[in-house]
């Protein structure tokens, strides 16, 4: 089993204040007074932040009751997600010549109503009160007005659909591998990328990092349990915005095969997003059940601070793709389409380092025409955004 | 960051405490910073480093030297020599450039190098307006088979020569030396020393990107773009695309630059003179198949290289008329993409990167 304990970076911390103490000896005494820790100093009257803890994280998301009851629920995000797999399938079919994809079906997966879902794992989605659309930033229009004009879009360029290049929608084949082929715009912006990924960031991310870590959810009651239920308030608001990352209990050994699942993975090898992420979630999840809240709040900056570099990074590693991919124009469209959403999500995190009006900038300094790009131009974006998120040294190895 | 240096800045507060405690942190980072790049913790001890000083001082910064240079003896040719000195100038660069082109990592694929230099077939419609209305913006995507060596094999060996033919070959001339120069000085001016100091093997290493950009670019610049898609290997019909050979309007050295390709395929390898990819195998002995390995490459690169020179110019005609014999030395160039992709690269214990692995 692999046990890890909070306490050694704390003890570490604790040990270069002690050092620092000793070259300054006419404070009042500073120390951790929270007896609730490990390192709790019954002589320290001023708290300096060393309080260390060991809190136990499981190896899975698995957390139960005395009872042996499992504490963890987060099956509206659970059909959030199948929801998106689904609608992203659908918009794929739009990726041969001639196939169309209609607005109102999407519109409808959107907002769930009156669609039927296939529904495989028999979530009970058809009919569901959940839905994506009231869940996009909060359901505000000026965020799901974008995501239904680009349905409309999509709709309008699948009908009839042939062959597409610059200045021309359609569906563009790869010259360099005859397995890819997308439907793209006159500007080569790829709907299908805008819409998923702009979802993953302007719903999925926004309610991770905003909405359920945030202040109003994580003052939920945590005493007891709720009326019927074996989970506390608090607690029930952390899984769901676990359920927002992955729906996987023992990620990243499973769960890597879509949206922040599988794009934190991607990111394993130099950022270790996935392990960072899924860890502070476990340990988070931990301490609320130890009424420990220091620790939360501190997993609470891991996991934005993490979400953030994975969107971050993942967006780098698609302008690698597409510098990498830049004379084949279906992939180097591609690749940009992913990165424009990606950075495009990068607004809607909280305490992040990329603002909106830096989102802005990027975006800006990309251009909408994929087909006008040059590289040089996006070597700069790639630059500017590794240097806001101090991704820098990695930049082109993402 | 680099080690050294934390420790002299922090020497210079040698007399304080506080300054003692700072060194003494920082000599325990040193320590714990050492193991990325650890020789040993990635499976060998070769000296990586010789081998990409070697890489970077014989092979690299000289090819984009000699390119340099040949392109400046293109734009002087143009300015104020016979048509035919143009073209034998332009011979010249596009023999020199592939010895630059394997290296598209770094300052070359940032400034899309590869893509603006030499992309072919070109597009002589888009050219022939080009050079009428003086639009051209070079380096979009769509204009790439606009500019660079193939776009000067048009320029110089179609259609009747003259003032308004010499000042966009002029133009496109300047725009590839300068290309090339700019990237020649990235390298000089810092990258070298980066690219070295990258020690290790996984993907941002100077191995892992250089054997990256040697094998994308064996695999599909030279294999599959010089004689694969002129044979009809990859065309859904099985017949010939003879119009996409390499210097296909100069017609009668497509296969010396094919064979030159090679040449630098197999000093790459070699490392020249220095400490190459087969020392590298050699290193690792019999144990990881390196010494089988090297002497199996070796013998493929002559077989391949005694392959190509069995094609004749024009290579246009040559895929029409004798496909199957083109095919065939296509599967000599074939065999050592296995070799150099799969063997040696899990031999060296380098990812390959370059194939996309998204499965959207």
């Amino acid at each position: 089993m692999n046990i890890k304990f909070y306490s050694l970076k704390g003890a570490f911390v604790f040990a270069m204040a002690t050092t620092f103490a000793l070259t300054s000896c006419n404070r009042d005494t500073e120390g951790c007074t929270d007896p609730a820790a490990d390192n709790y100093d019954a002589d320290a009257d001023t708290d300096d932040g060393t309080c260390s803890y060991t809190i136990v994280a499981p190896d899975t998301y698995t957390f139960t009751d005395a009872d042996g009851n499992s504490t963890v629920s987060y099956s509206g995000q659970h059909q959030r997600l199948n929801m998106l797999s689904e609608m992203s399938s659908y918009l794929k079919t739009a990726n041969n010549e001639g196939t169309a994809v209609d607005a109102d079906v999407l519109k409808n997966m959107y907002a769930n109503e009156g669609h039927t879902w296939d529904d495989e794992e028999g979530l009970g989605m058809t009919g569901s009160s959940k839905q994506l659309k009231n869940k996009t930033v909060g359901g505000e229009s000026e965020f799901t007005d974008i995501f239904e004009a680009w349905m409309d879009e999509v709709a309008a360029a699948s009908d009839g659909s042939g062959a597409g290049s610059a200045g021309v929608a359609g569906v563009v084949l790869s010259t360099t591998n005859p397995a890819k082929q997308y439907l793209q715009s006159a500007q080569g912006q790829e709907w299908t990328q805008l819409i998923e990924k702009g979802l993953m960031g302007a719903c999925f991310y926004y309610n991770i990092s905003v909405v359920y870590l945030g202040e109003d959810k994580m003052n939920g009651d945590n005493t007891a349990p709720e009326e019927g239920e074996f989970y506390t308030e608090m607690e029930h608001h952390w899984d769901e915005g676990y359920g927002y990352f992955t729906t996987a209990v023992d990620y990243p050994a499973s769960g890597t095969d879509r949206f922040w699942g599988k794009y934190a993975n991607g990111r394993e090898d130099l950022l270790q997003s996935a392990s960072k992420i899924s860890a502070a979630f476990r340990l988070g999840r931990a301490a609320i059940s130890e009424d420990n809240m220091t620790v939360r709040d501190q997993q609470i900056d891991i996991i934005r601070t993490e979400l953030e570099l994975a969107a971050a990074g993942t967006a780098i590693h698609y302008l690698n793709s597409a510098i990498s991919n830049f004379a084949d124009d279906a992939l180097r469209n591609h690749a940009l389409s992913e990165a424009k959403a990606f950075m495009w999500s990068l607004q809607f995190g909280e305490n992040t380092a990329v603002d909106s009006d830096m989102v802005a900038h990027l975006l800006e300094d990309m251009g909408d025409d994929f087909y006008a790009v040059t590289t040089a131009m996006l070597t700069e974006v790639r630059t500017e955004l590794a240097a806001a998120t101090g991704l820098t040294d990695l930049a082109d190895q993402l | 960051m680099n080690g050294d240096q934390d420790l002299n800045n922090s020497s210079k507060n040698w007399g304080s405490l506080m300054g003692l405690q700072f060194f003494l942190f920082f000599i325990l980072v040193v320590f714990a910073g050492c193991n990325p790049d650890d020789q040993e913790a990635n499976g060998d001890s070769f000296d990586r480093e010789a081998f990409l000083i070697n890489t970077a001082d014989n092979l690299i910064i000289p090819a984009y030297q000699d390119a340099v240079v040949a392109a400046e003896d293109l734009c002087s040719a143009l300015y104020d020599g016979t048509l035919e000195e143009a073209r034998a100038a332009l011979k010249e660069c596009s023999m020199k450039w592939q010895a630059a082109a394997p290296f598209d990592f770094g300052p070359a694929i940032n400034r899309g190098l590869l893509t603006t230099t030499n992309t072919h077939p070109c597009d002589t419609t888009e050219i022939e307006e080009d050079i009428l209305d003086g639009n051209l913006v070079p380096g979009l995507p769509t204009t790439l088979d606009r500019t660079g060596l193939p776009a000067l094999d048009y320029l110089l060996h179609k259609g009747e020569w003259n003032a308004d033919r010499l000042l966009h070959a002029s133009y496109l001339a300047g725009y590839l030396h300068d290309e090339l120069q700019a990237v020649l000085d990235s390298w000089v001016d810092g990258y070298r020393d980066d690219f070295v100091s990258r020690t290790g093997t996984d993907i941002g290493s100077g191995v892992g990107m250089m054997l990256n950009a040697f094998n994308r670019t064996y695999e599909g610049n030279v294999r599959k773009g010089k004689l694969g898609l002129p044979a009809g290997v990859f065309s859904f019909s099985g017949n010939p695309k003879p119009h996409v050979v390499e210097a296909y309007h100069a017609g009668d050295w497509s296969i010396e630059l094919l064979d030159e390709a090679m040449s630098a395929t197999e000093r790459i390898y070699m490392g020249g003179d220095g400490v190459g990819l087969d020392d590298y195998l050699q290193f690792l002995g019999d144990v990881s198949y390196g010494t089988e390995l090297d002497a199996e490459i070796k013998a493929q690169l002559a077989a391949a290289q005694a392959a190509v020179l069995t094609l004749e110019d024009p290579l246009s005609d040559f895929v029409v008329e004798n496909q199957p014999a083109a095919i065939d030395v296509y599967s000599e160039l074939q065999s050592l993409v296995i070799l150099f992709k799969v063997d040696m690269m899990s031999a060296l214990g380098v990812i390959v990167t370059y194939q996309d692995t998204d499965g959207d």
